[in-house]
């Protein structure tokens, strides 16, 4: 099955609650690194960069939307804007 | 002109930008996802305060047929959490050089932004000249590699004689 039709903060949350229960394990052994998340198997994948975990994930799974997390990080990324996208919500809600 | 400066611009690449009257950098890029033939201009400005790649408004996202892969979550300056959509899409610079990565959607920011990501991978240098008002990144010139095939002289072939599968 895949989840296209789950909504973005569905897989996200989702996404979030499987990696809570990953994060000891996973920090231990891979702080730095990015993990994404198939949160229908709940089968994950470990990348040195983003885009390596991404693509690892997209191969297994070609029709899903994962969850991406960076071990042992509030965020993929960071930005010094003051834009958020709180907004998102707003468009899948 | 000296035989240095000679090698450095046959193996150099620049991409030639502004500074706007804020005086941030901005640079002319292409954007595509599925396909390079739906790539799209965009004027992006760079923001070493950005680790990502690319961050890049919502409709830009659909014109240039970005393939969604995740939702993830950022932090800002302030130090909050926001939330996002993450594509995988290629930036192309003077029409030759293409950089796979991982693009951010944005939903609130008009404004496209390049990050350290994206100098890293195109191990860019950064040059900012606030007298000219002029910003540039050079970056090493991507040589296409040669493919090289080897035709097998022999077919392997099993007990029974037949030739093995491919």
């Amino acid at each position: 099955m895949d989840n296209q039709v789950m909504l973005p903060q569905d897989v996200e949350k989702k996404g979030q609650e499987i990696y809570s229960r990953l994060k000891d394990s996973l920090e231990q052994e891979n702080l730095g690194k990015f993990v994404t998340i198939d949160v229908i198997s709940e089968v994950y994948f470990i990348g040195e960069t983003l885009e390596e975990a991404l693509l690892k994930a997209k191969e297994k799974y070609p029709n899903r939307v994962f969850h991406t997390v960076k071990i042992g990080s509030p965020g993929v990324f960071s930005q010094s804007s003051s834009f958020s996208n709180n907004g998102y919500n707003k468009w899948f809600s | 002109m000296c035989l240095v400066n000679q090698v450095r611009l046959a193996t150099m690449d620049i991409i030639n930008g502004f500074l706007d009257k804020n005086g941030h950098p901005f640079f002319t890029i292409e954007v595509y996802g599925y396909n390079s033939q739906v790539a799209v201009k965009v004027d992006v400005m760079m923001d070493t305060g950005f680790t990502g790649f690319l961050s890049l408004p919502l409709t830009y996202c659909f014109q240039s047929g970005l393939i969604l892969l995740s939702t993830a979550t950022y932090t800002l300056a302030d130090g909050s959490s926001s939330n996002t959509l993450l594509c995988m899409g290629t930036i192309r610079v003077n029409n030759i050089s293409n950089f796979t990565g991982a693009i951010s959607v944005s939903f609130n920011n008009p404004m496209a932004l390049i990050g350290m990501d994206f100098l890293n991978k195109i191990n860019g240098k950064l040059m900012v000249d606030t007298r000219a008002k002029i910003a540039n990144i050079e970056f090493p010139k991507t040589i296409p590699r040669p493919v090289i095939t080897t035709t097998p002289t022999s077919t392997p072939k099993n007990r029974s004689g037949a030739a093995k599968a491919k």
